[in-house]
């Protein structure tokens, strides 16, 4: 499971941790960026198909981290994480490309089984 | 010292209230109407025929009117009428009355919101009043509803904060319980230690997720004073 590298991004280094923890233990590769241009730095350095994006980060925000994200690479999947959302904001969640959104606090098993299902989906594509 | 009324003609009187935008009529000491201006017809929903030398509760179509044989001034209401207390008033003692407001029911019209003023004058020798009126109804709706918006922007405001802050403790002690619950070797204790743990934290998430879907301003007492009563605030919502 190694090659399952997800890509965390959010501005409290304490939910990292924890994200880190939960989908390390579940056998996936984590990568954690506190902002969105240090999500940009991982991703210019390696190819990360799957994303769990906080939509309150400092600077560029989530939504246009996702826009920014989905220009470059398509095919990636990523999930909105949010505390508060407006039904506006959710839209434009939707506009800017993410795959789903989960409220925080949501519970772990149902991020493992978007990661789950985001790397089933990838592989499909991949193989064809 | 009384001052000594100023007195007009019904021509030079009518001509002068016509041109005013309020609902203005001319009242004798039996409380009837004498001259009424345009405003007025609008107002009581009669023509000028019609409401010349009515009462002036029957001009209104004030619910009291109907409710006893005597008609207007005659009810048990009546006696709390602001218009017939202010109006006795200015025609017994000549004291003008200023901006006074009050909630009549009319039958054509409903519970209306009410401000008017009276001035005793002369009219072709007589001594009258001049009974203006205005109706807040429609102002003060408007009022009431863009207070109702504005609280319910800062509660909407205030509640986005909350989540916003509550949100990222929760996802990290939802996110540890389920890793420590996820251990093989827990003891019992410790078990439903976090069990318990994982189960308030849900309650405050959906606390959180409720938060969320405020869509208008309900409060409950509290003790001496209201809250947001969230559960009414949320209610109707998917």
């Amino acid at each position: 499971m190694s090659e399952k590298t997800i890509l965390v991004v959010d501005d409290e280094t304490t939910i990292l941790n924890m994200f880190e923890l939960a989908f390390t233990k579940k056998g996936y590769r984590i990568k954690t960026a506190a902002s969105a241009e240090d999500a940009l730095d991982i991703l210019k350095k390696e190819e990360i198909h799957v994303m769990f994006l906080d939509l309150n980060l400092p600077e560029m925000n989530g939504i246009d981290l996702c826009r920014t994200i989905k220009k470059r690479m398509p095919m990636a999947i990523l999930y909105a994480l949010t505390g508060y959302a407006s039904l506006f904001e959710l839209s434009d969640c939707r506009d800017a490309g993410f795959d789903d959104y989960f409220k925080k606090p949501v519970s772990m098993a149902d991020l493992m089984d978007a990661a789950t299902t985001a790397f089933e989906k990838i592989a499909r594509w991949k193989n064809g | 010292m009384v001052r000594p009324l100023r007195e007009y003609t019904r021509e030079g009187l009518l001509e002068i209230i016509n041109a005013l935008p309020l609902a203005i009529l001319v009242i004798d000491r039996n409380r009837n109407i004498l001259l009424a201006n345009k405003v007025s017809l609008e107002f009581t929903n009669k023509d000028k025929e019609q409401l010349i030398g009515l009462i002036a509760g029957e001009a209104f179509s004030c619910i009291n009117h109907e409710r006893t044989p005597k008609g207007c001034g005659f009810s048990e209401d009546c006696s709390r009428c602001r218009f017939k207390e202010a109006l006795e008033d200015t025609l017994s003692n000549r004291q003008p009355r200023f901006m006074i407001e009050t909630t009549k029911v009319l039958k054509h019209k409903g519970t209306r919101i009410l401000r008017f003023s009276t001035k005793p004058l002369k009219l072709a020798g007589r001594q009258v009043a001049l009974l203006s009126i205005q109706d807040l109804t429609q102002e003060r709706t408007h009022e009431r509803v863009r207070l109702e918006k504005e609280k319910l922007a800062t509660v909407l405001e205030t509640t986005g904060g909350v989540c916003h802050e509550l949100s990222q403790p929760l996802q990290v002690i939802m996110g540890y319980c389920e890793i420590l619950s996820s251990k093989d070797n827990l003891d019992p204790e410790t078990n439903n230690a976090v069990a318990a743990i994982y189960g308030e934290i849900n309650k405050l998430a959906r606390l959180a997720h409720d938060l969320t879907r405020i869509t208008r301003y309900e409060t409950k007492p509290y003790l001496r004073s209201k809250i947001i009563d969230i559960k009414k605030s949320t209610a109707g919502q998917t």
